[in-house]
């Protein structure tokens, strides 16, 4: 699963992502629903906004 | 990019827009002290960069209406104040310089014809470069009905070395505005880049913010929070090569 994290310290309560459709804030998970619905997913998760958490 | 005459600009003095009352912007300076290094194995002068300094001169019309030039810079606040030229005009990705300054002086003339005109100077107080340049995120002064996010700006090209996000707050009408940057790769996804220290409340200010670190390559101005009619201006910096702060 993917969750959300907050790698420029952004407030509590602020939107860290979103999209037209949705806001994550930190702590939230993207459901693997969701995931498509999120255009470049993989800069998210390199630039820090997004961790893939594994089962185990 | 072309050639440009300065019609159409905006001149903003720590959340208040001063632009109808500025009628010239004397003089904006951004220098840098001159340190003599030439060795004796030289045939011509060696120079190294000492420190850095900048001040802005402009003459405003006497205008003491609400939230005017003379209510705006009669005040000489000791404290750091932002002002913005919008050089290039009020278009998104317009160019314009911001700089955290000391206000030095108010002063005013009144000419025999009956003209009343004051100005006012603002130099470097902060210990880095007053009056960096910048692009406007916002196409001017923009207002936010509540919550909202303005048209993005393509900067063709993310960037790795950080950057300076710059904020003049004139206004709202109830309720307390949050005031965000975000940035994205691709226009749609959209990440929050920073987050103005200051939110919007009934007195105007400027702010300049640092990030560091990778800014994508759209960027737009976003409100949240609950509040009325909020008005606003955002400029971004991208950090290049050769800065003096490297904000990688």
């Amino acid at each position: 699963m993917f969750v959300v994290a907050n790698p420029r310290g952004i407030p509590a309560g602020i939107h860290v992502l979103r999209t037209a459709a949705k806001e994550w804030y930190e702590g939230d998970e993207i459901a693997v629903t969701d995931v498509k619905d999120v255009k470049d997913f993989a800069s998210l998760i390199a630039q820090g906004y997004v961790i893939e958490v594994k089962d185990g | 990019m072309a050639k440009k005459s300065g019609l159409g600009q905006n001149f903003f003095a720590h959340g208040y827009d001063i632009s109808g009352d500025v009628g010239a912007v004397n003089n904006l300076t951004i220098s840098r002290a001159e340190l003599l290094s030439t060795g004796i194995d030289k045939t011509a002068v060696e120079r190294l960069a000492g420190i850095g300094d900048g001040s802005v001169d402009f003459t405003a019309f006497f205008n003491d209406a609400a939230g005017q030039e003379h209510v705006a810079l009669k005040g000489m606040p000791s404290t750091v104040v932002m002002w913005t030229w919008l050089v290039g005009g009020v278009a998104s990705s317009a160019v314009g310089f911001s700089g955290s300054v000391q206000q030095m002086n108010y002063a005013a003339t009144r000419g025999r014809d009956g003209s009343m005109e004051l100005g006012a100077t603002g130099m470097a107080r902060e210990g880095y470069p007053p009056f960096e340049d910048h692009v406007s995120v916002t196409a001017g002064k923009v207002t936010h009905a509540s919550a909202a996010s303005s048209a993005s700006i393509d900067g063709t090209a993310g960037t790795t070395r950080g950057g300076i996000g710059l904020l003049q707050f004139f206004s709202r009408a109830s309720g307390t505005p949050t005031f965000l940057i975000e940035h994205s790769t691709n226009d749609s996804t959209w990440a929050t880049l920073l987050t103005f220290t200051n939110t919007g409340g009934a007195s105007p200010f400027g702010e300049r913010k640092t990030v560091t670190g990778a800014v994508n390559r759209y960027l737009r101005f976003t409100t949240t929070g609950t509040f009325t009619t909020a008005i606003a201006w955002v400029g971004f910096r991208r950090g290049i090569v050769g800065d003096t702060t490297d904000l990688s």
